[in-house]
């Protein structure tokens, strides 16, 4: 027997947000920066890092449905998320220009 | 998540599915963490490199295949509703379109792949393609072995089952999420 599952519209609403998000994301990165235009702009790769973090957020808690496990799972994947999501944008960071 | 599971598993126990897929699911996800961490690493060795080459992959394939995933995510998670309903053959459609629909990612990579083989962008051509097709490839073989799990649970369908390969299939859907905007978005 299931306890708590997300139920049809749920699923549905998260799946739409999930599409959004991705669109919001490609558009991100066709916002250029600089005289070459080459580089994208600070408020593109926030979309994008945002974009990525919430989607993986959104999946973890309703699509596995960890919103219904244990506080210490719940943190424990959203603290998980968060380390990621800071790679991703620790390394984008180190080689731009103007950080060490 | 099922009530009366055995608590032998420890905090194991309040994740669904088989406790020993989320051994291999925590796993899998801390070793791409790592990954990407090398790969930021290379990339501020030689941004040059990395950015032209980031230039030359397709963001809207890339964005198709996520949106493809994420849907096929959605079909393994109507499954698992489906089945607590006790409709067993609307599980099994859905888990069918699941598959179907992973399908239809794998093919987006493999013509990626042919694409840039083509155009004589191998694993060797430079830091960046090295970690292009591992990273890409390594997930690929996730997603391979999900669409196996999802196939298994289609002709053994109960719940644990069906959670366990579709837990497994969210753990592709979650390495892509990421996967994607590192290697194709951020340039």
């Amino acid at each position: 027997m299931t306890t708590n599952l997300p139920g049809q519209r749920r699923l549905l609403q998260t799946w739409l947000i999930l599409m959004v998000l991705t669109g919001v994301s490609m558009i991100g990165a066709l916002i250029p920066m600089g005289e070459d235009g080459n580089r994208l702009a600070w408020t593109g790769v926030l979309m994008i890092i945002a974009a990525a973090y919430y989607k993986a957020h959104r999946i973890v808690m309703v699509y596995l449905n960890l919103r219904a496990s244990s506080p210490g799972w719940k943190g424990g994947l959203i603290a998980y998320l968060m380390l990621t999501t800071l790679v991703i944008l620790g390394s984008y960071m180190l080689s731009e220009p103007g950080f060490p | 998540m099922d009530e009366t599971k055995d608590n032998g598993w420890g905090p194991l126990s309040a994740l669904p599915g088989n406790p020993l897929i989320w051994v291999l699911i925590l796993g899998e996800l801390f070793v791409f963490t790592a990954l990407f961490a090398f790969y930021g690493g290379a990339r501020a060795a030689e941004p040059q490199i990395f950015q032209a080459s980031q230039r030359m992959l397709d963001p809207l394939a890339g964005g198709i295949n996520t949106m493809v995933l994420l849907t096929s995510g959605l079909f393994a998670a109507l499954a698992i509703e489906a089945l607590a309903r006790d409709e067993v053959s609307l599980c099994r459609r859905w888990l069918t379109s699941a598959i179907g629909l992973g399908s239809v990612f794998c093919a987006v990579k493999i013509w990626e792949y042919w694409d840039k083989i083509s155009q004589g962008l191998m694993p060797d051509t430079n830091t960046f393609f090295t970690y292009y097709y591992m990273l890409t490839g390594f997930h690929f073989i996730h997603v391979v072995v999900g669409l196996v799990l999802l196939a298994l649970v289609l002709r053994f369908t109960s719940m644990e089952n069906v959670e366990t390969a579709a837990a497994f299939w969210h753990m592709v859907d979650l390495i892509w999420i990421f996967l994607y905007p590192l290697l194709y978005l951020l340039r």
